[in-house]
């Protein structure tokens, strides 16, 4: 008996006139008697070829129309069933083919892909298919890289948000210096970038606590690795000496910049190492130019804490710095990097020494017009100043680190010296001579460690102690009746700041059900004495001008904080509470507080285009204590600040909103920011005029200010030339209480700013790229109004790739400021550069910077009780060619 | 005795419509092309089906999109990502593909989930577009006697190889329709191409849902299409116009596509 019983069953079938055959049936499971869908019905001919195929419907029907059915077998598979094979030649149509069940004997290979290996979530991107003929380092390529931006120092941000960390080859060398990085490395070097998207740095922290933040990890070629890869960039040039400026004037006052009429060289050097071994990697740095970069930049920690002693200068001596023109445009400099960056693989974590050393020497020069307004009428005081400024700059960082799933160890030793001293001549109005000597030395121990235990608990303790010492020297002449400036009275004035800081916390975070409960309780100590002495101030000056004064604290803390997740609502609510012990050494009477400062957040993503997050908060906290000093302290040769006398706690209230929109099919972005604050001190800052002495204190008199801050930004991409475009405003409003010569002023400066870009291909060897910025702002006082000032500037850029191996870009900005009403000052600058790329190996680029030779900027800014008018010597035009060499 | 009868009648009703939920073989497919910006692509894809039914995805991104779907899952998902990190092993990942392609050989739809320039849509279509012609060539994949077949569907010429042997009607991607599972296929000479690397007899379940995309918009075919790409062409513009940022046009690479090419 044959192991397949078919069933053939004769319906009445008329032969067809053509001769076509109708090959028709319907598929039955015979255990059920029931039709059976998705059959696969084969005709294959005489050789085994298919000849015609179809599927059971439905109904278990099936049908073809053929030629001729001769020598043909009807072959019926399904999976679960057995195959059925019928011959062709005798049987009629339709057929009712039944189907007994049978495994199907699959020859099983093994799959792979649903193993889940525990893997980050990664986004690779190779690097050379993101590079281009001009990019120099990594930098440059990571720019173009989907959601990653780098700004000009080096900072990285993903989808707009900070990275936490920077890996090369999955160490974290520099730590937040990784500007080093991704300005120095040349991308040639690095095969690969991911970005690693929700990045937990402490493995010990993994399931508890949810990063959404991103981090980078470089992945170098195999010619980078185990090896040391150097390269360097030289350049020279020449920079153009003017005459003299043309003066600015006020009344009868002239002033007038001294410009350097010589014309000077400039250079600019790079030189590059790095070696990457399995236990050992190294990134070593040098660099120097005097063409207006600001090297001090490229090697900001940042991922740096705020410094917890809180000491700030009091003296203020140092060169004019010029809103809305980039240091390249103004910084006559002299600088110098060395940066060296090791990490040592050991049996137990890692140990990492990171050193840098920096210089730089800033020269500069300007006028300024300052005039005070004053109810008997505004008084003007001119000055032109001359000066110099050398910061030598040391620091060490050492860390050692564990990095495991139970525990997490990182102690981080630090040492900051600063070395800072400013020179500035000045003439006009009161002609002096100012030096300052401003070093800075910092020493702190940071100890971090978590454990975690029973799976999902965690302790943090952390112990950070911090040293800082300020000392500040400021020593004057100032011309009098009888003397010129060089034989004039001598002023020194000596402050000493120092401050010693501890903090021993723990915190505790778990999650239960979709809520993160963090609490976090500690103990904070801190000591600070300051004292300050002007032995022979001018005799013009009111009050003592010698302090002695200790402000020392002790705070215990606690800070929960319940983090909740509803459906696409994530709510945060902070209730931080902390008691503090203040003691001034019996200067001032002790004081013991309670602080409690709530907090509440929601954030809400509806859908894919939407998000919305809402803010509130308002609390209680103590002043900045550097305030409290009774005498004066001079801040320069003509302005002076003396504290308050006691303690005061300050109160705030504040709301936030923020939107944001996207709809990426229209290629619509929007986002906008409202925020409102309303602040609380029982002390007012007050100015007074001595003679020619400005004197700043605060007086015993309530202040409440209030701010209103609103943002907005809407993209569109203009996909007909591959550009795109953007607008944004602002609008802000600033209301508070001064007392200016013993009357109250109630003050109001409110501005608004809007601002365009626009930027596109052109055709395949043209681009563009067109910014523009209009701002208009304006001052009130007790009702009274100024008249809105306004500026603007236009930026326009446009890079020709005539050949593949040649770039040309050329750049103009026109600034345009409103000095008085209706009275505009305008200047325009125009750039250039050439790069050639004769190989891999070697670059050549020319530059020409400000190609009109213009040597002055004017700029005008307002205060709550003054206004500075500034003229500002530019760097003159620059020629600059550079080789690039890389190994 | 009738309710005897009754009750296990009811429970073979049960079992059988469970067992429409599961799948009865697994195929892992290596999809492979030439990305945006020129970087060969290599993924690993599943399709679960049992000849009604079938369901195409990454099954990284379903773990993925799964686990990050509730706030333990995020954790768990974490703890993974850690692990991974302390081993040292930093690959390329997640999230591959959001595409799920359901096929539904009941109701002829194929319901395409997918992601067009960060936007994530759906939208049906119809299973017979695809008329195929058997071609008199045979190749050996995995061990299975293939016959090619040949069918040109929206806008490219595909080549496949299926086999028999395995008798669904299913394939990678979209593809389906031949009397046999296909285990190979190519689009205009390996511009895209899938190709079998594991054949089990499963039982799986069906993925309950398609994580990832509960903010996924009904759209048209031709339209998310044009959005992606639009997105390519002007990704630089997308992020300016995003971020304020200057971002630079990256140039396509040449010959370049996308699966479909007939939104143009």
């Amino acid at each position: 008996m044959n192991r397949f019983v078919i069933y053939l069953l004769c319906v009445a079938v008329a032969a067809s006139v053509v001769a076509q055959v109708n090959v028709s049936g319907t598929i039955i499971d015979k255990e059920n008697d029931e039709p059976l869908a998705g059959a696969s019905v084969i005709v294959k001919g005489a050789d085994g070829r298919i000849k015609k195929f179809a599927s059971s419907k439905v109904d278990g029907g099936f049908a073809m129309t053929m030629p001729s059915v001769t020598g043909c077998r009807l072959e019926v598979t399904m999976m679960s069933f057995a195959k059925q094979s019928i011959p062709l030649d005798s049987v009629t149509f339709p057929l009712t083919v039944y189907m007994e069940p049978g495994t199907t004997l699959l020859k099983e290979v093994t799959v792979k892909a649903d193993r889940i290996r525990e893997q980050g979530d990664t986004i690779t991107y190779n690097v050379g298919s993101f590079a281009q003929k001009q990019d120099r380092s990594i930098g440059d390529v990571l720019k173009r890289m989907p959601g990653i931006d780098v700004a000009k120092n080096g900072k990285i941000q993903y989808q707009g948000e900070d990275i936490n960390k920077f890996y090369i080859e999955g160490s974290d060398l520099l730590g937040g210096k990784y500007g080093i990085a991704t300005n120095g490395i040349s991308h040639d070097d690095v095969g690969a970038v991911e970005v690693m998207e929700n990045h937990q740095p402490m493995q010990v922290l993994s399931g508890i606590s949810f990063s959404d933040k991103a981090a980078i990890n470089l992945k170098l070629k195999n010619k980078a690795k185990a090896t040391w890869t150097f390269h360097g960039d030289a350049g020279g040039g020449l920079l153009w000496g003017g005459g003299i400026l043309p003066p600015i004037s006020v009344g009868n006052d002239n002033v007038r910049v001294a410009a350097g009429s010589r014309n000077s060289m400039v250079w600019d050097g790079e030189l590059f190492a790095m070696a990457v071994m399995p236990s050992f990697q190294n990134i070593t740095t040098l660099r120097t130019n005097n063409t207006g970069e600001n090297l001090s930049s490229s090697s900001t920690d940042f991922f740096a804490d705020r410094r917890q002693t809180g000491l700030s200068r009091y003296v203020g001596v140092s060169l004019p710095g010029v809103p809305s023109l980039s240091d390249s445009r103004t910084m006559f400099n002299r600088s110098l990097l060395v940066s060296t960056n090791s990490l040592w693989k050991l049996k137990n974590g890692e140990f990492k020494a990171n050193i840098d050393y920096s210089f730089n020497r800033v020269t500069a020069d300007a006028s300024n017009i300052t005039t005070y307004f004053l109810d008997e009428g505004n008084r003007i005081i001119t000055e032109n100043r001359s000066g110099t400024e050398h910061n030598h700059s040391l620091s060490g960082k050492f860390i050692y680190e564990l990095n495991q799933r139970t525990t997490f160890i990182n102690n981080t030793l630090q040492t900051n010296i600063d070395w800072d001293d400013v020179s500035l001549a000045t003439t006009g109005s009161m002609p002096n001579e100012q030096s300052a000597k401003l070093p800075d030395y910092y020493v702190s121990n940071k100890f971090k460690m978590i454990k975690r235990f029973k799976g999902q608990h965690l302790v943090t303790f952390q112990s950070t102690n911090e040293w800082e010492s300020l000392p500040q020297n400021l020593e004057f002449r100032i011309e009098n009746r009888e003397f010129r400036v060089e034989n004039g009275e001598l002023f020194r004035q000596r402050i000493s700041d120092h401050a010693f800081y501890t903090h021993e916390s723990a915190a505790y975070a778990f999650n239960i059900k979709g809520v993160t409960l963090s609490l976090e309780g500690g103990i904070k100590g801190y000591l600070r004495s300051m004292d300050s002495q002007l032995p022979d101030f001018p005799v013009e000056l009111p009050g003592l001008t010698e302090n002695v004064v200790n402000t020392n604290y002790l705070t215990v803390y606690a800070t929960p904080k319940f983090e909740y997740w509803v459906r696409r609502m994530n709510i945060v609510l902070n209730m931080p509470v902390s008691y503090a012990h203040y003691n001034f050494n019996k200067a001032i009477a002790n004081h013991d507080e309670l602080y409690f400062a709530p907090s509440l957040s929601f954030n809400w993503k509806p859908n894919n285009h939407f998000s919305g997050t809402l803010r509130g908060g308002l609390g209680r906290s103590p002043m900045n204590l550097n305030l409290i000093h009774p005498g004066l302290i001079m801040t320069n040769y003509r302005t002076l600040k003396s504290g308050v006398d006691n303690f005061y706690n300050s109160s705030s209230q504040n709301v936030s909103a923020r939107i944001s929109y996207k709809h990426t099919r229209y290629g619509l972005f929007a986002n906008g920011m409202m925020m409102q604050s309303w602040t609380h001190v029982p002390y007012t800052m007050a100015q007074q005029l001595y003679g020619d002495y400005v004197v700043f204190s605060y007086a015993d008199a309530k202040n409440d200010s209030k701010m209103l801050m609103a943002m907005g930004n809407i993209g569109k991409t203009l996909d007909f030339m591959r550009g795109s475009c953007n607008v944004n405003g602002s609008f802000s409003r600033n209301e508070s209480q001064l007392l200016s010569q013993s009357r109250a002023v109630n003050s109001v400066s409110t501005g608004w700013s809007v601002g365009g870009k626009l930027n596109g291909s052109l055709c395949r060897w043209l681009s563009f790229d067109y910014r523009m910025d209009y701002s208009d702002s304006r001052l009130t006082m007790n009702g009274l109004s100024e008249s809105w000032l306004s500026t603007m500037e236009n930026e326009l850029g446009l890079t020709f790739i005539p050949h593949h191996k040649w770039q040309c870009t050329v750049s103009g900005e026109h600034y345009r400021n409103e000095l008085t009403e209706h009275n505009y000052k305008s200047i325009v600058m125009l750039d250039a550069k050439l790069t050639y790329q004769l190989n891999k190996k070697i670059e050549f680029a020319a530059s020409l910077t400000n190609m009109l030779n213009k040597r002055s900027y004017n700029y005008i800014t307002y205060s709550q009780l003054s206004s500075f008018e500034s003229l500002r010597q530019l760097r003159g035009r620059q020629l600059l060619f550079s080789i690039t060499l890389r190994k | 005795m009738n309710r005897l009868i009754t009750f296990i009648l009811l429970c073979f009703t049960i079992s059988t419509g469970v067992a429409q939920e599961n799948a009865q073989i697994k195929v892992e497919y290596t999809e492979r092309y030439k990305n945006w910006t020129g970087t060969n692509k290599k993924e690993k894809m599943l399709l679960l089906a049992n000849g009604e039914f079938s369901h195409f995805y990454n099954p990284m991104t379903l773990v993925v999109d799964s686990m990050l779907s509730t706030p333990q899952g995020t954790v768990r998902f974490n703890t993974m990502v850690e692990a991974a990190n302390a081993a040292g092993e930093r690959p390329s990942l997640l999230p591959g593909s959001r595409t799920y392609v359901v096929k539904d050989f009941g109701k002829r739809k194929t319901t395409y989930y997918g992601e067009a320039a960060g936007e994530l849509g759906h939208y049906e279509e119809n299973m017979d577009e695809q008329n195929w012609e058997t071609i008199d060539s045979t190749q050996n994949i995995l061990g299975y006697e293939c016959i090619m077949a040949e069918t040109d569907y929206h806008g490219r010429h595909w080549k496949v190889w299926f086999t028999p042997e395995i008798p669904i009607h299913d394939g990678p991607w979209k593809l389906c329709g031949l009397p046999g599972l296909i285990l190979r296929a190519d689009a205009d000479n390996g511009k895209y191409s899938f190709e079998a690397t594991g054949i089990e007899t499963s039982n799986k379940p069906f993925p309950e849902k398609m994580y990832g995309h509960e903010l996924s918009n009904r759209v048209k075919r031709k339209d998310m299409l044009k959005l992606q790409w639009t997105f390519y062409n002007n990704s630089g513009a997308q992020m300016n116009a995003e971020f304020g940022t200057s971002m630079q046009e990256i140039q396509l690479p040449e010959g370049f596509d996308l699966i479909e090419t007939d939104y143009k």
